[in-house]
């Protein structure tokens, strides 16, 4: 489903040259779930916004079902993500003027479902993710755990083709970090959704199928 | 496109109702403000033109000014001509006028200025100065040894003046008008008018009659005032005035204020445009610095909406939307506050040293000045938007 070929990413730090990811090839089948570990600055992220075309990588390709997506122009890139790819960032990053419900509901408004659709969905999902009754609230009024579910239930709502999620329970309590992983093992076995997780926590490994580390920029294994 | 309007709409909506009341209420009353700027000064400098123009109808040259032919001192035949023109449906009146350089001398002040005659019957259909009096009478037809003053001739007691005048001469008072001829004869001054025109305050009135005497000449004039029923309609009675045979010197109004009155609306219209165009830029720079700082504290959120794949240009408009809600309210609102301001003027003119001024708001001022703002509120409102949504995501989101 998804294929990585020898993907690189370098910046210009000031007058210093940092090369992120050095050339990282690895494959994703569709129905994983796969972790991506390794200690801070070894590229976790960096290899995440890459693959969620939040970034665009200095050499290498990304190939998504089939899909040379790297080709693809900047419009067809924001669609992309539109329709075929969640994001769930570690900071929650949830509109604070929106309620939970205007929050998730949002991307399907912008791909033109219709309104009754859209809100069935949301609360669908607001449901699924254990917030069936903050459906009105605003980011504000709900709890770091709750401001990321949420942030989970938007990034499901049109349905991606895969997950990404990066460092999601890095700013929660290893309670509600517990029940966002369970919610993504449930996303993953009784949806069949692809997820790509980024995480430096040891005890999250018991949740996922399969890891892929990386050190300084490589892979160090699969 | 429509469902993308949607979202631009959903979301400016809500950065409003959401967002700082005391800003948005700031916002609102500068572009009032602005708006009403826009507005206020150049019907102040209508006003002005108007009121000046209304006085040279009212108390100068009426509607129609007919003078002699080139090379000529007078017209000949003036009763025939004024019995013509007063023919014509549309026509209120006619007043002949001599017109005579004059020296005023009252004790041992002298002024030099012009003499004019009227026949007072004729004179009250055609200028307004009768309702002018603040000092005795108008003259009567038969009035032969009696003169009619302005305030800015007979001076005031006591008040200091650029202009030459008799110091303070009072109704009742004798002064002595040496004619061009060297006739000298001495008048009772009846009344004194005072009409605010510059150009009507400064001269004298006698009648017809007297003058007549004076210069040895019947049924002449050195000009023909016509009042008509209808403003506006003074090129059409033009015409008719050359078809009826009128061979003299015709003139309307405009073409009269075209030189010292059209003089000063030149430089207020020099002023209203400097005006408009600081307020234009007030506009821009106000619109501007409240979406610039809207935008850059909303940074993160349009690298969040862009990475939930929402396209740039939803994105944008919505900021735009916001900037023109912020337009349409300042307008909104400057028209209350014009409405109010304008009647309340309307009601008690401005006493301005040449005129009374009512503020003139013409339909073009309005549409041009909402055209102005609602273009200055949409450049305002995309440049700053546009620049933080071509912004990478990533550093958008963490700066």
């Amino acid at each position: 489903m998804i294929q990585v070929q020898d993907l690189k990413r370098s910046y210009i730090m000031g007058k210093v040259e940092v090369h992120a990811l050095k050339g990282v090839s690895f494959e994703i089948e569709q129905g994983e779930f796969v972790a991506i570990m390794g200690p801070s600055g070894s590229g976790k992220s960096t290899l995440l916004h890459q693959l969620g075309l939040l970034d665009t990588p200095t050499s290498g390709k990304i190939l998504i079902d089939g899909v040379d997506v790297l080709r693809l122009s900047d419009r067809e890139k924001t669609i992309y993500r539109l329709t075929q790819l969640g994001y769930v960032f570690q900071d929650y990053a949830i509109l604070p003027e929106l309620t939970a419900a205007e929050n998730v509901y949002l991307p399907a408004m912008v791909q033109g479902k219709s309104k009754e659709l859209y809100l069935r969905s949301s609360r669908e999902l607001l449901e699924t993710v254990g917030l069936g009754d903050r459906l009105h609230h605003l980011p504000q009024e709900l709890s770091g755990g709750e401001q990321q579910r949420v942030a989970i239930a938007r990034a499901l709502i049109n349905k991606p083709k895969i997950l990404f999620a990066d460092e999601p329970c890095a700013n929660l309590d290893t309670e509600s970090s517990r029940h966002i992983l369970e919610l993504f093992r449930k996303l993953n076995e009784e949806l069949g959704q692809t997820i790509l997780m980024v995480s430096h926590e040891e005890w999250h490994k018991k949740y996922v199928d399969r890891i892929i580390y990386l050190k300084d920029g490589l892979i160090e294994k699969m | 496109m429509l469902k993308n309007l949607q979202v631009s709409f959903f979301l400016a909506y809500k950065s409003i109702r959401k967002g700082n009341i005391g800003t948005t209420i700031l916002t609102v009353v500068i572009m009032s403000m602005i708006f009403v700027n826009l507005i206020f000064l150049p019907s102040i400098v209508s006003g002005i033109g108007e009121g000046m123009n209304v006085m040279l109808i009212d108390y100068t040259c009426a509607n129609i000014l007919i003078e002699p032919q080139e090379d000529n001192l007078y017209i000949s035949n003036v009763g025939s001509i004024q019995k013509k023109l007063n023919s014509l449906p549309g026509v209120a009146g006619t007043s002949a006028h001599y017109i005579s350089g004059a020296t005023f001398t009252y004790k041992d002040n002298f002024v030099s200025g012009a003499l004019y005659s009227i026949n007072p019957i004729d004179e009250v259909t055609v200028t307004k100065t009768y309702t002018r009096i603040i000092e005795g009478e108008y003259l009567s037809k038969g009035d032969t040894d009696e003169i009619l003053l302005g305030i800015d001739l007979a001076g005031e007691e006591g008040k200091e003046s650029e202009e030459q005048n008799l110091g303070g001469v009072k109704v009742g008072d004798n002064i002595a008008v040496t004619f061009s001829n060297g006739v000298i004869r001495e008048y009772r001054v009846k009344g004194i008018f005072k009409t605010k025109s510059f150009m009507a305050d400064g001269s004298a009135f006698i009648t017809e009659k007297e003058m007549e005497s004076v210069l040895g000449l019947d049924d002449k004039a050195s000009e023909i005032l016509v009042k008509l029923n209808q403003r506006g309609t003074e090129e059409e009675f033009k015409k008719k005035f050359m078809e009826l045979g009128i061979s003299e010197d015709i003139k309307t109004w405009e073409d009269k204020a075209s030189g010292i009155v059209g003089d000063i609306i030149s430089s207020f219209s020099l002023i209203n445009v400097i005006s408009t165009i600081i307020s234009l830029i007030m506009a821009v720079i106000v619109i501007f610095i409240i979406i610039y700082i809207n935008t850059v504290n909303k940074r993160k959120q349009i690298g969040i909406l862009k990475a939930v794949g929402i396209d740039k240009s939803i994105i944008i408009r919505s900021y735009v939307i916001q900037s023109l809600f912020y337009c349409s309210a300042g307008i909104t609102i400057g028209s209350i506050i014009l409405y109010f301001l304008i009647s309340y003027l309307i009601a008690n003119p401005l006493e301005f040293p040449m005129t009374y001024v009512r503020p003139l708001v013409e339909p073009q001022l309005i549409i041009q000045s909402v055209i102005s703002l609602i273009a200055v509120s949409l450049i305002a409102g995309f440049i700053p938007s546009w620049k933080t949504a071509n912004e990478n995501i990533l550093k958008a989101i963490w700066g």
